[in-house]
């Protein structure tokens, strides 16, 4: 009968962990990253007899937590692409939508101005169209720069989320450093028993960092696991933890990630991939950097090409016309590293060769080198660097001043902050030159059928250009120019006098004459307003394949593309982590049909075992009944 | 068997209400504006073109206020040299009116204050403004008014050059013409040649025909015809007489390929210059008709030499018609161009339009189905979640 309630009491403890694990179960059905656990129960063998083995009831072997390494590996690695693609996207989709939505963008304010410009070549001495065309373009330089500040306020927000990234990570590695140490303590002590509610907490640690970097892990025999980032720099070993921090970069213009390992700082910036940090810094390079260079690019062509034929006419006091545009200006960044004295000052030399990239330029003791930033390629340099040969490459002219020292560096943005540089220049609409400054008569009494053509602008520098030239013929096929010279006459060829180049066409006979004299501010002329407006259809960008319009649509188009793809790659990444989430789940989650089903299960074995004793006791009442009589 | 976790069950069924919601929000935006596209994203191919497109139709709108511009200043044009042939046509009408030998003298003074009175309407039209004041005959000088009368004529103070406008890529067409193509540079006489009375001629003879009859041999230099004893003869600049002859009136001198037709009886010592053409303007044109006229005419020696100055003030005025009717032509060409331009924009505009509604705007009949269809997704994840969440073992241990 003590065999009988030996057992039977062995089931009643067997039983309540049983139901003490299935309740276990149920009451962290919904708590993120529990393991489902279970009861392993074994029989306890009996003593041996000669005639038959009876066992000695049942004891709790090990309560076992159901998870899968490699399913919750995949888990930490699927949300690590999922959070960089996530974050990605969002940066992403706002650039695209400053640069494509409706009424936001350059196209409304790249095509004003270009209709200003028209309006004015049809009505030059109008000063409604002079004020319409300075207040367009006062709209498109103040669209280049709202959109700069807005793409940097981007960044600027990416790195104030850089930041509290760092910070959780440095959170989540000391939590999982301690975690390493209390998991190693109780597996030591543990006599061969998981300590499974710390291991839930580890995965989910695990999650959560993995979230927020891309990470990659080893276990050790003692339970713990150790966490590299990059390209395998430890952050946490044991239960030890290192730290990562921000710091600007050598060329103080953006944020490098830093991993302090005790004293030893460690760049990762270009190492770590995936998480959040892994997106913020991705899209950084491949978005916003890209859209301000290309945005840049287009604010320094268009100010280029403005200027410099608004420089060819002239405006309403009898002037030639000054820049319509501030010209923005590359920018050169020394290297915190230079122990050099130079200073390297740039500017735009051909705005058509410019490109999107940063440059690095450097000296290696004897030789400067320009190399492009990302992909390291060395970029070919004409010149040597002084300001009567300045180096010229991509568009760019650099002038080196005072003495390096090897190894120095210099960062060069042709158009990094054009965008946020350019304004506009003239705020009086009389100094709109929209005419040509020099106008062209046939003198009275010419008896030849000859006629003159407008004047065009061939060197605006010339100083003789609003001098006034007389074209007059010697004979009906030679002419002079200002009484020397004697010219062969061909009809409408180039005659150039005084950097103008005009043409005479028509039969004119000894002794006529057309002069070339400066025109005057009331002048109804329209030519350089047209050649201003004709601007708007030349190829001005990209070695001469892209206008203003098609450059602004290409930038549009990519950024809108980044945003599409990660927008793509995140609905399926979404897929993609959901379906490990629902294998993890499937094998590690609660479900409490299960657990109800166990509960009965074991709510009946329990009662069973109770009942087990009552018999063992009606036994023992029954024997004891039957002594006493 | 897969094994269900009550959580990812949860889970599962509120990702797929999210995921239809944000479908039936993407398709609701998409109706509500009638665009398929919000922004670059959503098909940056698609982007890309709408933007090209765009551009082109703002080329084609500019082109097309550029041809309705032309169309006013053309058509501001055409009305001013209307006027211009108006008044000459009565300058001339005027002038074969006073040159009638049985008019009297107050009676030409008469017609010569009417000829005035067309010769300011001349002028005013050469300085016809539009309607933002600025001069149309003024070349690019239009700010000031480019004719004014002096004591010794009509100036000019524009100059020959033209304002252009675009109505296409390629094509410019002038909004105007300068004034001293237009007025200031006529021919005089018949355009080749020009014949004038010495002022002493004493004889009756008159010019009645000149011209030129071998253009090749004509070398528009200058000759003096002379008379003596019933003879002629023509000598050049170096007095080198080149022809000679017995004068017989009516009958035509003929040399160097220029044909000269006199009438009435030379004095002895009566000569007539012969020349090329010379270039005048329009209104000293017209002022040397107006002084004509009011020449006295009361010998028979002045009345021939009238009659000769007339012949070749009558010739230049035709010559001033044929001028202006030129230009004129050209106007109305180019006011043709314009409108066939116009019409050419027109149809390119309608044709970008529809072009730009197949790449941006929305498929309605598409959109309204996906969004029914979505909807039922939505309402059956909806039902079914409610459903099966009320399904639980636990509802059966009571």
């Amino acid at each position: 009968m003590s065999d009988m309630l030996n057992i039977g009491s062995s089931a009643l403890l067997a039983y309540r962990t049983a139901l003490n694990v299935v309740s276990q179960n149920i009451a962290n059905a919904n708590t993120t990253g529990y393991s489902r656990q279970r009861v392993d129960l074994q029989s306890v063998p009996g003593a041996t007899s000669p005639n038959a083995s009876v066992g000695n009831g049942v004891t709790v072997q090990t309560v076992q937590r159901l998870g899968d390494g490699f399913l919750q590996q995949q888990l930490v690695a699927d949300d690590s692409s999922y959070n960089r693609i996530n974050t990605f996207q969002t940066y992403a989709a706002q650039a695209d939508s400053l640069l494509s939505a409706a009424h936001a963008g350059l196209s409304a304010p790249l095509q004003q101005f270009a209709t200003a410009l028209n309006g004015l070549a049809s009505d030059p001495s109008s000063s409604a169209a002079r004020q319409t065309l300075l207040s367009s373009a006062q709209s498109l330089s103040g669209t280049f720069n709202s959109l700069q500040q807005q793409l940097s306020g981007l960044e600027d927000q990416s790195n104030s989320d850089l930041s509290t990234a760092v910070g959780q990570i440095n959170t989540y590695a000391s939590q999982l450093a301690t975690l390493n140490g209390l998991i190693s303590q109780a597996t030591a002590q543990g006599n061969g028993q998981q300590p499974n509610d710390l291991l839930d907490q580890r995965d989910q640690l695990l999650r959560n960092l993995g979230s927020a970097v891309g990470i990659s892990t080893t276990s050790n025999a003692d339970g713990s696991v150790n966490v590299f980032v990059g390209n395998g720099q430890a952050l946490v070993l044991g239960n030890t933890a290192n730290s990562m921090s921000l710091q600007p970069d050598v060329y103080g213009q953006s944020q490098d990630l830093v991993l302090n390992s005790g004293s030893t700082k460690t760049v990762v910036t270009n190492a770590v991939s995936g998480g959040n940090v892994g997106g913020l810094l991705d899209v950084r390079r491949e978005v916003l950097d890209p859209a301000m260079n290309q945005l840049g690019q287009l604010a320094t062509a268009m100010a280029s090409a403005v200027n410099a034929q608004h420089a060819q006419g002239m405006d309403q006091y009898g002037q030639l016309g000054g820049a319509l545009f501030t010209q923005p200006l590359p920018q050169v960044s020394a290297a915190s590293s230079n122990s050099g004295s130079a200073s390297v000052a740039a500017s735009v030399s051909d705005a058509s060769a410019l490109g999107t990239s940063d440059y690095v330029l450097k000296f290696d003791g004897s030789q400067w080198s320009l190399s492009d930033r990302s992909s390291g390629a060395t970029v070919p340099m004409t010149g040597a660097g002084t300001s009567a040969s300045p180096f010229k490459a991509a568009g760019v002219s650099l002038v080196v001043s005072g003495s390096a020292a090897a190894g120095d560096r210099y960062l060069v943005q042709p158009t990094h902050s054009a965008a946020a540089q350019i304004g506009t220049a003239i705020t009086d609409v009389r100094r709109i030159a929209a005419a040509s400054p020099v106008q062209t008569k046939a003198v009275a009494g010419n008896s030849g059928s000859g006629t003159i053509g407008s004047a065009s602008v061939l060197d605006a520098s010339n100083s003789a250009l609003l001098s006034t030239a007389t074209i007059q013929f010697t004979s009906a096929s030679t002419y002079s120019v200002n009484g020397a010279g004697s010219y062969a006459y061909v009809s409408g060829g180039d005659i150039d006098v005084n950097g103008l180049r005009v043409q005479i066409s028509g039969v004119p006979a000894n002794g006529d004459s057309f002069t070339l004299s400066a025109n005057s501010g009331s002048s109804g002329d329209n030519s350089n307003a047209k050649a201003l407006a004709a601007l708007g259809n030349a190829k001005l960008l990209n070695g001469g394949t892209d206008t203003f319009s098609t450059a602004n649509a290409s930038l549009v188009s990519q950024t809108g593309a980044a945003a599409a793809s990660a927008q793509s790659q995140l609905t399926a990444q979404g897929a993609i982590r959901d379906q490990a989430q629902t294998s993890r789940d499937s094998m590690a989650g609660v479900n409490l049909d299960e657990e109800a089903a166990d509960m009965m299960r074991f709510q009946q074995a329990y009662q069973a075992a109770a009942q087990v004793i009552a018999t063992s006791n009606t036994l023992f009442q029954s024997l004891l009944s039957a002594v006493h009589g | 068997m897969m094994r269900i976790a009550s959580s990812a069950f949860y889970q599962t069924a509120v990702n797929t209400i999210d995921n239809n919601q944000n479908t039936l929000a993407k398709l609701q935006t998409q109706m509500s504006s009638s665009l398929r596209m919000q922004t670059a994203a959503d098909d940056p191919a698609a982007a890309g073109q709408v933007l090209g497109i765009d551009k082109s139709m703002s080329d084609v709108s500019q082109w097309q206020s550029n041809a309705t511009a032309l169309n006013n200043s053309l058509g501001l044009e055409d009305n001013a040299l209307s006027a211009v042939t108006t008044a000459l046509g009565q300058i001339q009408t005027l002038a074969l009116q006073a040159n009638n030998a049985t008019l009297g003298a107050s009676d030409r003074q008469a017609i010569a204050q009417q000829m005035q009175q067309q010769y300011n309407v001349l002028l005013q039209q050469a300085n016809t403004q539009d309607s933002n004041g600025r001069y149309l005959f003024a070349g690019t000088n239009d700010g000031s008014a480019p004719f004014t009368q002096t004591a010794s004529g009509v100036s000019y103070g524009g100059n020959s050059n033209l304002r252009t406008l675009s109505v296409g890529p390629t094509s410019e067409i002038a909004a105007g013409d300068p004034g001293d193509a237009v007025f200031m540079q006529m021919r005089s006489g018949d355009g080749a040649i020009s014949v004038g009375a010495a002022s002493g001629n004493t004889g009756t003879a008159s010019l009645t025909a000149a011209q030129v009859t071998d253009p090749t041999r004509w070398d528009s230099a200058a000759y003096t015809l002379s008379f003596s004893g019933g003879q002629y003869q023509v000598t050049d600049s170096s007095n080198t007489v080149i022809s000679s002859g017995a004068y017989t009136a009516g009958t035509a001198i003929q040399f160097r390929g220029a044909s000269v037709t006199l009438s009435g009886t030379p004095a002895d010592g009566d000569s007539f210059s012969v020349g090329g053409s010379s270039t005048q303007d329009l209104f000293s044109g017209v002022q040397n008709l107006i002084n004509l006229v009011k020449s006295p005419q009361t010998t028979a020696a002045q009345r021939a030499q009238t009659q000769t100055a007339m012949y070749g003030a009558l010739q230049s005025l035709s010559g001033a018609q044929a001028q202006i009717l030129s230009v004129q032509s050209g106007v109305g060409a180019r006011e043709q161009s314009v409108t066939a331009t116009t019409t050419q924009l027109q149809a390119r505009a309608t044709q970008l339009k529809s072009v730009l509604s197949s790449v941006q705007d929305l498929d309605f009949a598409a959109a309204t189905a996906e969004f029914s269809k979505t909807q039922l997704t939505l309402q059956a994840a909806e039902q079914s979640y409610v459903t099966i969440q009320g399904m639980s073992l636990f509802n059966y241990l009571k």
